[in-house]
């Protein structure tokens, strides 16, 4: 299905990043069946869907982890060949390296660019304290807890100061309390820097609560359903009636259907 | 009937009875794989034990020091082997006992000719092959041939292995010189460009290989002594009577794994074997010369730091079955 | 780390006391273990004579004896040189290797093949080829030494390659790591502790060797040598002190040297 983009994109020539007709195929097993998708720069981008519909391998061929089987991605109008630090990956296993200090770890990629140390203590201090872990520069990941690690990723992933930020379900490790806090903090991250951001998440609310459009995708092959988009500004109430409203919509595209506070799912004689 | 079954009975007591008598003494014999044993392997291949009335049951050791253990742990009963293996052993409390000889001490330093060693004193600083270390002739080699030249074994670089590795090294040029006994002397210089520097038969002739038992054997079976040293005085006497033939039975237990192929000399093993036996002084009897020689060596060990105490050769050499059997005139 | 805590929670129960008991709890085992040794040495001494068996009293006494003997401090100078030189050869070429393998497919499905084969073969066996080929003294040794410690190193090693979380390595990707990059701050920390494990592995197999090979031949120095030559000459007390040296030797450099390495270089998995 083809997408239009968003009256905000029409300013922008080009989409940050485009992706034409992308299937996605490991041996027999097609993952992604001809997608199409645009989105513009600054823009913060949800996907939602059931598992197993391929949207984590979207985002590793968007960065560039995958080759596409077929169909193209574009950022900034080139075609992407290859990883780059300038469209970062943030894996839901925070995938921190256990031997490192948690500095260390946000260094790594500052390291692996070769920059002169003073400049990388600088920059990593900094982003230490925007995430919150400033005391815990020297602590080793195992020493931490899940939210901590999963704000040392963030942390890491923006010290490449990259201009596209691919998120992979980051916070559903997470216990609900720590999620909350996370999708406050990188949404206060995001108004700072307008960076252009693709969030996968099958948390329905905290996409709603953070993105500009809401794509929902079908289970295998996996296609676009729908793109529901999300006006309301933010910061947003969370409960509001009209977020709300637009939960139980989404809900009801992936097949959901709340019953008054419980969920049945349809063709049982369940409810949750 | 009855009568016939009355006389097989008796005959087969009798059989029995009269096999018991003449059935063969069981020994246990060892000997070392070098060509000083060379009696041990006439005995055993012209039947000499046989004759004595002796079932042996003839085992071969790579080392002196190797052979001696089993004649300490009661897994031997007879061994031929260099006399310090016994003065060792009875330091530390063993009972053995040398009640023969088998063979004087021949061993040749033999040394390349580009490595400008005409003299033992040319040694220092270069390499040797010798054999195992602490056998009688490593022994001499220290306490007489080098020392002989105000040599220790700290001036030459001294390697302990077997005697075809040692020919091996010296034709290759890893070794500068080697201590060498036959066959592997007469190898030596047919086939590679040495020449010998010296010889301790010549200059220093001692008792090298002797017989020796358990104490225990010359206690419970005295008779099994004298009729193995009996059958190794058979052996030396064969071996100066008819040489050629002597050489022809030890070939196959001396020279197989020698291989004669070397850079286009052919030599019949039989010629290496008649060379070694001319060279070899074999002779059963220990004199007075060889006793206050086996004296002037236990006294050898002791500079060296191998014996810490005094052993008397009284308590270990016992020559009474050779004297009985010099009275046999055989 | 759960005997430390063991240690001040017994301290903080019981004082004094406390201290001593958890201490003891630590010890009991490796007491009870030699003594039982002592005893069966004690006891086969009895029942041989003593130019066998020498009994344990002589044979310690021995020991301190040849300890203050300049002779045989050099003779163990040797070994320790042979070993200190194979066993670090021997590491840095696993390491190497092994790190090579996790990069190149076919060179790791190559060597796979190599140490299959060659593995088996008990490294003593190579020296009289090694003193064929190489001479007389050290090399054959080091050789030996070499090829003992070498194998266990590989293929933890390769091992731990193999098994090197594809996360990590997507992380380095990501932030624009090239080939040596992954291998220097992926591959090699991540297999920090598999080399540890080779090296506990490689430094047995190495001791082993080394003892076995001075015993086998083309040396006159070493402490294989010097129990070789003392069994030689029936100096059964110097070959049992021999035998001492090699296990207390095994057990310090095993114990303090290696164990201290290991906590050092795993620190963030004890801390």
């Amino acid at each position: 299905m083809e997408v239009p983009l968003n009256a905000r994109s029409r300013r922008e020539p080009w989409p940050k990043i485009s992706i034409e007709k992308l299937t996605q195929s490991f041996g027999d097993l097609t993952v992604i069946d001809r997608l199409s998708l645009g989105v513009a720069d600054g823009e913060f981008l949800a996907i939602v869907g059931p598992s197993g519909c391929g949207k984590s391998t979207l985002l590793r061929v968007i960065a560039g982890l995958a080759p596409p089987t077929a169909g193209r991605v574009r950022i900034d109008g080139v075609d992407v060949d290859g990883p780059d630090p300038r469209r970062h990956l943030v894996f839901q296993e925070h995938a921190l390296y256990p031997w490192r200090t948690v500095y260390k770890n946000v260094a790594l990629g500052l390291e692996i660019e070769r920059q002169k140390p003073e400049k990388v203590k600088r920059k990593v201090a900094g982003l230490l304290t925007l995430v919150g872990l400033e005391q815990f520069a020297k602590y080793y990941p195992h020493q931490l807890s899940g939210g901590m690690r999963q704000r040392a990723a963030l942390a890491r992933a923006l010290a490449m100061e990259p201009d596209v930020l691919l998120l992979d379900e980051p916070f559903g490790a997470l216990d609900a309390m720590t999620r909350l806090t996370l999708q406050d903090e990188l949404l206060r991250i995001w108004l700072d820097s307008r960076k252009t951001v693709v969030l996968v998440t099958h948390d329905v609310e905290e996409a709603l609560v953070l993105a500009d459009r809401v794509v929902i995708m079908t289970t295998v092959p996996g296609r676009i359903r729908e793109v529901i988009p999300v006006t309301e500004k933010r910061p947003r109430d969370r409960g509001s009636a009209s977020l709300a409203a637009l939960k139980r919509t989404v809900l009801g595209i992936l097949g959901i259907e709340p019953v008054i506070g419980n969920v049945r799912v349809p063709d049982t004689n369940f409810s949750i | 009937m009855a009568v016939i079954r009355k006389a097989v009975w008796i005959a087969a007591v009798a059989y029995l009875v009269a096999g018991q008598a003449f059935a063969a003494e069981k020994l246990r014999v060892a000997y070392v794989h070098v060509f000083d044993d060379a009696p041990v392997v006439i005995a055993r291949d012209k039947g000499f034990f046989a004759s004595e009335g002796l079932d042996a049951q003839v085992t071969m050791f790579t080392s002196g020091p190797t052979l001696v253990k089993g004649l300490v742990t009661d897994q031997s009963d007879l061994g031929v082997l260099g006399f310090t293996n016994a003065i060792t052993w009875a330091a530390q409390g063993a009972d053995l006992k040398i009640i023969g000889k088998v063979q004087e001490g021949y061993h040749s330093l033999v040394a390349r000719n580009d490595r400008g060693i005409k003299s033992l004193k040319d040694l220092k600083g270069k390499s040797l092959a010798s054999q195992a270390a602490g056998s009688t002739a490593d022994i001499v080699l220290k306490g007489v041939v080098l020392k002989s030249a105000g040599l220790t074994d700290k001036d030459v670089n001294i390697v302990y292995t077997a005697p075809s590795t040692a020919l091996a090294s010296l034709r290759s040029g890893r070794v500068d010189a080697a201590f060498l006994f036959e066959p592997y002397d007469s190898i030596a210089k047919a086939s590679a460009p040495v020449t010998e520097i010296y010889e301790i038969g010549k200059v220093w002739p001692f008792p090298c290989m002797v017989v020796i038992v358990p104490g225990r054997l010359t206690r419970e079976r005295p008779e099994a002594v004298k009729k193995s040293l009996a059958a190794l005085r058979r052996s030396m006497e064969f071996m100066k009577e008819k040489p050629a033939e002597a050489a022809r039975v030890l070939a196959p237990s001396f020279m197989a794994e020698e291989g004669l192929a070397m850079e286009g000399k052919t030599i019949a093993p039989e010629e290496i074997m008649l060379k070694s036996l001319k060279t070899n002084i074999f002779d059963w009897r220990l004199g007075k010369n060889d006793l206050s020689r086996m004296e002037e060596l236990t006294g050898v060990m002791k500079t060296l730091g191998i014996l810490k105490e005094d052993v008397p050769l009284s308590s270990v050499v016992d020559l009474r079955w050779q004297t009985e059997l010099e009275r046999q005139k055989r | 780390m759960a005997d430390r805590v063991g240690t001040a929670e017994a301290v903080a129960r019981g004082g004094a006391a406390g201290f001593w008991h958890a201490w003891l709890v630590r010890i009991l085992p490796y007491a009870v273990a030699l003594l039982a040794i002592l005893a069966g040495w004690q006891l086969s001494a009895l029942l041989f004579p003593a130019y066998l068996i020498p009994p344990p009293r002589k044979v310690f006494s021995r020991l301190i004896e040849e300890l203050g003997r300049p002779a045989f401090l050099v003779t163990l100078g040797r070994s320790f040189y042979r070993l200190a030189v194979g066993f670090v050869l021997a590491s840095a070429l696993g390491i190497a290797i092994g790190l090579l393998c996790g990069i190149w497919k076919f060179f790791r499905r190559a060597v796979r093949a190599l140490v299959s084969i060659l593995q088996s073969v008990p490294p003593i066996a190579w020296v009289p080829l090694f003193i064929v080929l190489l001479g007389f003294g050290d090399a054959p040794i080091i050789l030996v030494i070499i090829i003992a410690a070498f194998f266990p190193m590989t293929v933890s090693v390769m091992n731990a390659v193999e098994q090197v979380d594809g996360l990590h390595l997507d992380v380095a990707r990501v932030l624009g790591a090239d080939r040596a990059q992954l291998v220097a701050k992926v591959y090699a920390p991540a297999v920090v502790p598999a080399i540890v494990t080779g090296a506990q592995v490689g430094f047995g197999n190495a001791w082993r060797s080394l003892i076995a090979a001075e015993m086998v031949g083309g040396v006159n120095v070493g402490l294989g040598w010097f129990i070789n030559f003392a069994g030689e000459i029936a100096d059964m007390t110097a070959v049992l002190a021999g035998i001492l040296v090699i296990g207390l030797v095994s057990a310090l450099l095993d114990g303090l040297v290696l164990e201290r390495l290991k906590r050092r270089l795993l620190r963030w998995k004890y801390l």
